[in-house]
């Protein structure tokens, strides 16, 4: 036990008493020196976080592919360029953004019941895709993309400027000598989806 | 000494606190659910298209009734108009409203079988009429049916199959010599009829 004197009093402080002092002490250091330097012990600032919405991608499919009438034995075929018979499809969604485009094609067409077939084909270059949305028969290379493969069309494939695009597609079908008589037809399906370009 | 009160307060604080904390758990599921459902919905599409065909029946033609001159003596001509009742009929068939190219081959002469004598036969610009509503009867033909008085040498680019088919009406004109030789004369006429794709 230490002894400590003062004026006129004496003060008796056990160990333990002054450990705790010590603590006390520290502590109200600590807090003192939080509060009186803030520059030194914390910073802030203030970033932004950005999000954009685009818009709903939406497919149509405005024209269907007609060959009208075909004859037995004798093939024929219609361009994507013909603005009464070529197929259309209509995607509207962001301005400029990109999207990816699939086909799925028919192999054949049928009658309605079943009876029978026409085999259909489709070449490298039977489509096209318009982003400044003209029409079959005038669309150029500078509207877009000219004699594209309708399996693989073009990955860097976008959104028109004005926020949609046309697919054009021709095809050819191959009636048999003996070709019954009838209305032909089968699906055409296109998938549009933003790809994030 | 063990407190029933406490203890059973302790126990109901957790029962609420594990339905509030499952409470969140679904919420927040629920929530990240509907964010992708969103966003899917949002970022592509797909539509179905057609393609079609037609495929036409086949053309069949048949000549149900010959263009008969009849008696007719010699030195004087005999003209049959198309739409006499003994003009001669082609009947044509096949897919309704399909377009059709025609053609005929027109004889120059009758020959009378087995001797060579010939009388030449004459067709005109008029002596034609295509009627597209095949009800197989020159005299009830007129304008509103086709064509009619139309130039067999040169029948309409036009020219369809009707529903109930199409029917060419023929006539013509032979001229005997005076010294013709008696006898049946005849003479082919041939009709040749295609699809011309509109």
């Amino acid at each position: 036990m230490k002894k400590l004197k003062s004026k006129g009093r004496k003060i008796k402080l056990s160990g333990r008493s002054l450990v705790r002092i010590l603590w006390i002490a520290a502590a109200l250091t600590l807090m003192l020196t939080a509060i009186l330097s803030p520059v030194m012990s914390a910073d802030s600032d203030n970033a932004s976080s950005t999000a954009r919405i685009l818009l709903a991608i939406t497919v149509t499919a405005a024209q269907d592919l007609s060959f009208g009438y075909i004859y037995s034995g004798i093939p024929k075929s219609m361009g994507y360029d013909d603005d009464d018979s070529s197929a259309i499809f209509t995607i509207t969604g962001e301005p400029s953004a990109g999207v990816n485009l699939n086909f799925i094609l028919p192999e054949y067409l049928s009658l309605a019941d079943g009876s029978a077939r026409v085999p259909i084909i489709f070449s490298a270059t039977d489509a096209a895709v318009d982003t400044t949305t003209v029409t079959p028969s005038t669309v150029t290379a500078s509207d877009g993309w000219i004699d594209q493969n309708p399996r693989t069309l073009p990955v860097a494939a976008v959104i028109g400027a004005g926020g949609a695009t046309k697919v054009y597609l021709g095809g050819k079908v191959v009636p048999s000598i003996n070709l019954k008589a009838g209305t032909y037809s089968g699906d055409i399906v296109i998938c549009a989806s933003y790809n994030g370009s | 000494m063990f407190h029933f009160e406490t203890f059973y307060q302790i126990c109901f604080m957790s029962s609420i606190f594990k339905v509030v904390k499952l409470g969140i758990i679904v919420a927040v599921l629920h929530l990240l659910i509907m964010m992708f459902s969103a966003d899917k919905a949002a970022s592509q599409d797909s539509a179905v298209g057609s393609a079609t065909t037609i495929g036409v029946q086949t053309i069949n033609i048949s000549s149900p009734q010959a263009l008969d001159f009849g008696d007719i003596l010699q030195g004087i001509p005999k003209s049959i108009a198309n739409n006499n009742a003994s003009a001669g009929i082609f009947e044509i068939s096949g897919q309704n409203q399909a377009g059709v190219s025609m053609h005929l081959q027109l004889p120059e002469y009758l020959s009378l079988s087995g001797s060579g004598t010939r009388m030449p036969a004459i067709f005109s610009a008029t002596d034609a009429s295509v009627d597209t509503t095949g009800a197989g009867n020159p005299a009830g033909m007129d304008a509103s049916k086709g064509w009619q008085n139309t130039d067999p040498r040169n029948l309409p680019a036009a020219a369809i199959i009707g529903s109930n088919g199409t029917d060419i009406y023929l006539g013509g004109k032979v001229v005997a010599s005076p010294n013709q030789k008696p006898g049946t004369y005849t003479g082919s006429i041939i009709l040749s009829v295609y699809y011309s794709g509109s």
